[in-house]
């Protein structure tokens, strides 16, 4: 059994183990892992133990899945383009191999933002791990303690479906960073699986602080 | 004859095109393996050395078939 189980409130304790128990432990590449094995950030304390690792459901790469299974076709249609047709059997050739690479490398560009785009909550702090394209990277961090406030939303037809939903936690420094052009908030763990639930540990989370800081408990 | 010879010179403009695109397109898929080197730093995970392989393949293979191209087209 996880270490957190034996360190945190028993409320926690209590939402992060059902999750566990549901399953939400494994596999790692889920959208909402519980107490995930083998799973370390950057910065991370010695005694920091993550409760919950998101990302975006799966759901929301369909539109470059399909993108993608679109353009693989065509190569089959394209002789008939009179600037494909003129020149020879090699360049065609040549063509068609930079088309599917270039595929191929939309493709895995896009498994790997979708993977490693996440958010952590730990036992002390929530993490916002952001890549854009591939060159650039935003990491947000805030302890609990400065948590102000934190809802869900699940707009649309497709979250309700699958149960997928923005969880905006609001901070006091309400900073204003490159990935929250159109978010409510820095902490915008976007169309992350179980958004309830999410809003719920971290809530509880939040209380278990604010009782630590009353006992004079606080790291 | 001035078809054939236009149709050379399309070729000719389209394959150093395609040889200008596959270089851009190694250089970028060797970004993509420091970009997942990267990423796997901030977050460990038990799957990312797969992702790092994956990477590493894509290059390997596009440069092979770069190469390829500009030696035979």
């Amino acid at each position: 059994m996880p270490e957190v189980f034996s360190k945190n409130s028993r409320s926690v304790v209590l939402e992060v183990k059902k999750l566990v128990d549901e399953g939400f432990s494994h596999p790692v590449w889920r959208s909402l892992a519980a107490c995930p094995s083998d799973t370390k950030f950057e910065a991370q304390h010695d005694d920091e133990q993550v409760l919950l690792l998101m990302r975006k459901h799966p759901v929301t790469n369909l539109w470059w899945i399909a993108l993608t299974a679109m353009f693989v076709g065509v190569p089959i249609f394209w002789g008939e383009f009179p600037l494909v047709s003129g020149v020879s059997v090699l360049v065609r050739l040549s063509l068609v191999v930079f088309w599917y690479l270039g595929l191929a490398f939309f493709a895995i560009q896009n498994i790997l933002l979708w993977f490693y785009n996440i958010y952590i909550v730990t036992d002390e702090r929530v993490i916002d791990v952001d890549f854009f394209g591939l060159l650039y990277k935003n990491v947000n961090a805030t302890q609990i303690r400065k948590i102000q406030d934190v809802n869900y939303s699940q707009v649309g037809m497709l979250s309700s479906v699958f149960n997928f939903g923005n969880v905006v936690i609001q901070t006091a420094s309400e900073q204003r960073s490159a990935d929250a052009r159109e978010e409510a908030s820095a902490f915008t763990f976007a169309a992350v699986s179980n958004p309830d639930r999410v809003a719920k540990v971290i809530g509880e989370l939040m209380e278990q602080e604010e009782k630590e800081e009353y006992e004079g408990r606080t790291r | 004859m001035e078809n054939i010879i236009q149709n050379v010179s399309l070729s000719l403009v389209v394959g150093l095109m395609i040889k200008a695109c596959l270089v851009i397109l190694t250089s970028l898929s060797l970004v993509m393996v420091r970009q997942a080197s990267l990423m796997d730093r901030v977050v460990t995970v038990s799957v990312g050395n797969w992702f790092k392989m994956v990477a590493w393949g894509f290059f390997f293979v596009s440069l092979i078939l770069t190469l390829g191209i500009i030696l035979v087209v």
